[in-house]
């Protein structure tokens, strides 16, 4: 089992979505706004990271309007420039990506192989199953709230 | 010069393509493909001058087409665009063959530092 607790996990997790912020979205200012008791609800990408002992995802989800904007803002595309629903699950998906990069950089010495997936789009409610942790943070990119979690599942080493 | 894009996000493709303009390589044709798999093919019809692909796609990932290149060929010189920047990573892209590897999110002056060794 990984020594990496779930708050450290957050923790990379939200300091990779500031950073993306500022670099891939191109926003003045993105910050960090709080931790939640509760899953959220609404349109997210969920990238998996795995490694011997280590089963996680990390998620990154927004309300829709918050996506079209993120969207927006990774594909440099003026406020009203149309966005089809696939481009807005593409982008979501790619700053996932990069947000699974962030976190994996920021890890890696502590978890070695740890391995990056392939991310997934979700609308809806996630429910992590009884033996998952999970932890919440929220996030403004720019004026987008957005909420970011982590998702441990429990895998034993082979 | 011709350059191929490989990444399964067409919005990724999309920046890469924005990029290579705003670094100066707006004048070379680009062609895009979006997986691995669908890379290879192309390029035993037609080799492009330079690959430019992400690790981590279905089908065939990017380390995977590089590792296949290098046994079947043909010879094309390749660098990576994705998330996987830490040193065991370079490492195997280097192997692989890779003659860079820049990581997202990504700048043009990044890009200038790979791609202008790389056309003189």
């Amino acid at each position: 089992m990984s020594d990496i607790g779930v708050e450290d996990w957050l923790k990379a997790a939200l300091d990779s979505a500031v950073e993306l912020g500022s670099t891939a979205l191109g926003f003045d200012q993105s910050e960090q706004t709080g931790q939640s008791q509760s899953l959220p609800v609404g349109l997210g990408s969920y990238v998996p990271m795995l490694a011997p002992g280590v089963s996680m995802h990390i998620g990154l989800v927004a309300n829709h309007d918050g996506c079209v904007d993120l969207a927006r803002a990774l594909l440099g595309m003026g406020p009203d420039e149309a966005t089809s629903e696939d481009d807005i699950t593409d982008a979501i998906g790619e700053i996932a990506n990069m947000l699974g990069g962030g976190v994996k950089n920021r890890l890696v010495a502590r978890e070695p192989k740890l391995q990056l997936g392939l991310p997934i789009f979700i609308d809806g409610k996630i429910q992590a199953g009884a033996h998952a942790e999970t932890a919440v943070g929220n996030v403004s990119l720019g004026t987008i709230p957005v909420t970011v979690l982590v998702i441990r599942g429990h895998r034993p080493n082979p | 010069m011709r350059i191929l894009i490989v990444d399964d996000s067409k919005a990724m493709r999309m920046i890469v393509k924005r990029t290579l303009r705003q670094a100066g390589y707006g004048d070379h044709v680009i062609e895009e493909a979006e997986d691995g798999k669908e890379a290879y093919d192309a390029i035993q019809k037609s080799p492009p001058d330079l690959l430019l692909t992400d690790w981590n796609m279905p089908n065939m990932s990017g380390i995977e087409l590089l590792e296949t290149l290098k046994k079947t060929g043909p010879a094309v010189k390749a660098g990576f665009v994705t998330t996987e920047g830490t040193p065991e990573m370079r490492k195997r892209a280097s192997d692989a063959g890779a003659i860079f590897l820049i990581t997202k999110p990504f700048t043009p002056e990044n890009f200038k530092e790979a791609l202008d060794p790389v056309f003189g």
